[in-house]
């Protein structure tokens, strides 16, 4: 038995280090090396020339605020619809509720790049083509099918029962919903956050038509140095780059300390 | 007298045209317990559901201590509702459980724990107030979810055959425990369950519950007196003879020999026999009147063997029912 369970362990590792801990690694170290060529052997020359070349594109830090900003505001829209959606989706019983549901993914199974085009005629006559709103919109149809399947998902398993209980004792729909249905449903929340966050981040294509070069995200700068043959730069940047979501993911955590009944130091009694 | 405290004024519900129960009149006094039984399917849980607001009902007005209720929200009824589930929020301790309901009702945050762990005292569970509900088991965590119904100091606390989920030896002890807190802190409650033994222990009065009530009174008077063919069978020890007459099982008679009285006396085959505190019984049919009947008898029978079961003429009964009617 206990072997069984330290075999399992190393397994375990052994996955995590070839899969995980080696890229990212691996990654690191090629930002502050020299790329390997024939004459050099095996010896690493140590180099900053990555990171200077990432900090002098004039554009970084402003577009790492644009992601950001647009990031948050795609999450915010797709909690939103996600939520009331997947609320409605799991509780209620409606005509053509299959059919809406099957709606809903569309966006995923129809290419994206014919969407696009589409929506973008129509968003120059609303005159927000060229505009983080544009933006924001466009970065909304990759996202909320799995925003609300997610979600739906996550109240699905919930149940009726324990929020009947809980109206049952006294609380408004709002106070029931911070109360019970948010902290019960923070794993699903957070797949929701993370998954949407870093869709929006990576879009490319889609930004630079509906952004018309007026809005610069990090996608945008990162893909012309995919030109470069340069891999100490690149890999600098896909560090940059990767930061985005990790320091996204410490700041949704804090804030899911604000919520009623959270404990997270408690130790077992 | 004084206005009951709770009552019911001609309810019906619907499901789109179909009836759960129609044109229900109930009243309870303060303090009163009634246990309403019957079989599942029945629409019991449907009524809570509805007194509890969670489904409107579709005729009907329910009044608390003369104030009509029916059009209130859920969360603003003095009703509160124990699941057959515990249904305990995992993500909050004991504690915080049992004062959920206080915060949204005006108590100030220092008056909210001390009331809490009082209830989790009279409960029987104090020093777990620092627990999480998965480390409680399914009694225990049944006893806090009473707890938590109490603490928002109901004026109609609704259970839903609260004790369905735990075992026999549990549910008898909870019953006794449950009833005797309910009395001592005055609660009017109304007690769903298809066990017509924990109605009769649980409840003042008891409803047998059909698609409405058949029968509404004292347990022992409905179980010796039922008023209509499905209460005899459902509720009471009576063999059904026909749609106007039944006779208590006890006072029936198992001979092997044909006892040569024409009025009430039928053939019967022996199906099978159990022990029931000390007793043998026979389970038996009786094909004439397309029945099966369990009687007490010290006879040696074996199954398949053909016997007669005798009922004395004057303990055959008519249904009370009938008999106000005549």
């Amino acid at each position: 038995m206990m072997k069984t369970l330290r075999h399992k362990q190393i397994q375990f590792w052994v996955y995590i280090s070839i899969l995980f801990l080696f890229p990212v690694l691996f990654l690191l170290y090629k930002s502050f090396t020299l790329p390997m060529r024939y004459e050099t052997h095996l010896h690493a020359h140590f180099t900053m020339q990555g990171w200077v070349t990432l900090f002098s594109e004039n554009q970084l830090i402003q577009a790492t605020f644009v992601s950001l900003g647009i990031g948050a505001i795609v999450v915010i829209l797709n909690l939103i619809v996600g939520l009331t959606a997947g609320y409605a989706l799991a509780f209620y019983d409606f005509k053509g509720k299959s059919l809406l549901e099957a709606l809903i993914l569309f966006p995923i199974i129809i290419p994206l790049l014919a969407i696009t085009i589409g929506v973008h005629i129509a968003m120059i006559r609303l005159g927000i083509a060229d505009t983080w709103v544009g933006v924001v919109l466009i970065h909304l149809v990759p996202t909320i099918p799995y925003a609300v399947k997610i979600l739906r998902n996550g109240y699905t398993s919930l149940g009726t029962a324990i929020l009947e209980q809980a109206y049952v004792l006294g609380p408004d729909p709002w106070q029931r919903f911070l109360s019970i249905d948010l902290p019960l449903l923070k794993p699903a929340i957070r797949s929701t956050i993370f998954l949407t966050f870093v869709i929006s981040l990576s879009q490319y294509v889609i930004t630079a038509i509906i952004g018309g070069g007026n809005v610069v995200t990090l996608a945008l700068v990162f893909f012309p140095f995919l030109n470069s043959a340069n891999s100490t730069v690149l890999a600098a940047f896909s560090i940059w780059f990767a930061l985005l979501p990790f320091l996204f993911y410490i700041l949704i955590e804090l804030l899911f300390l604000l919520l009623p009944y959270q404990k997270p130091w408690r130790t077992r009694s | 007298m004084t206005t009951p405290c709770i009552q019911l004024h001609q309810v019906s519900k619907f499901f789109q045209s179909d009836p759960v129960f129609q044109n229900l009149d109930l009243s309870l006094e303060k303090g009163e317990i009634m246990s309403i039984v019957g079989p599942s399917g029945s629409g019991k849980t449907t009524l809570l559901r509805c007194l509890a607001g969670l489904e409107p009902f579709t005729e009907g007005r329910l009044l608390i201590n003369e104030k009509d209720l029916t059009g209130t929200e859920t969360n603003k009824r003095p009703i509160s509702l124990v699941f057959q589930q515990p249904l305990l929020f995992p993500h909050m301790t004991i504690l915080e459980n049992v004062a959920y309901g206080l915060a949204f009702q005006n108590i100030k945050k220092k008056e909210r724990h001390p009331k809490a762990r009082e209830l989790i005292q009279q409960v029987g569970l104090k020093g777990y107030e620092r627990s999480y509900p998965h480390e409680m088991s399914g009694g225990q965590q049944q006893r806090i979810s009473l707890a938590r119904s109490l603490a928002i100091q109901p004026k109609l606390l609704l259970l839903d055959e609260p004790f369905s989920s735990l075992d026999v030896q549990l549910r008898i002890e909870m019953r006794t425990w449950v009833r005797d807190l309910l009395k001592e802190k005055q609660i009017t409650a109304l007690f769903i369950t298809h066990d017509r033994e924990e109605a009769m222990y649980m409840g003042d009065r008891v409803g047998i519950f059909h698609g409405g009530f058949q029968q509404i009174g004292e347990p022992d008077e409905v179980y010796q007196f039922p008023s209509t063919p499905f209460v005899a069978e459902f509720f009471g020890d009576h063999m059904v003879i026909d749609e106007h007459h039944y006779v208590p099982v006890q006072s029936l008679i198992v001979t092997t020999q044909d006892p040569n009285t024409s009025q009430y006396c039928w053939e019967g085959i022996v199906k099978n026999s159990i022990f029931y505190h000390g007793n043998r019984f026979y389970q038996m049919s009786l094909p004439s009147l397309e029945r099966n009947v369990t009687v007490a008898s010290a006879l040696e029978l074996k199954t398949g063997d053909n016997v007669y079961v005798t009922a004395y003429p004057e303990r055959v009964n008519s249904f009370t029912n009938l008999k106000s009617k005549e």
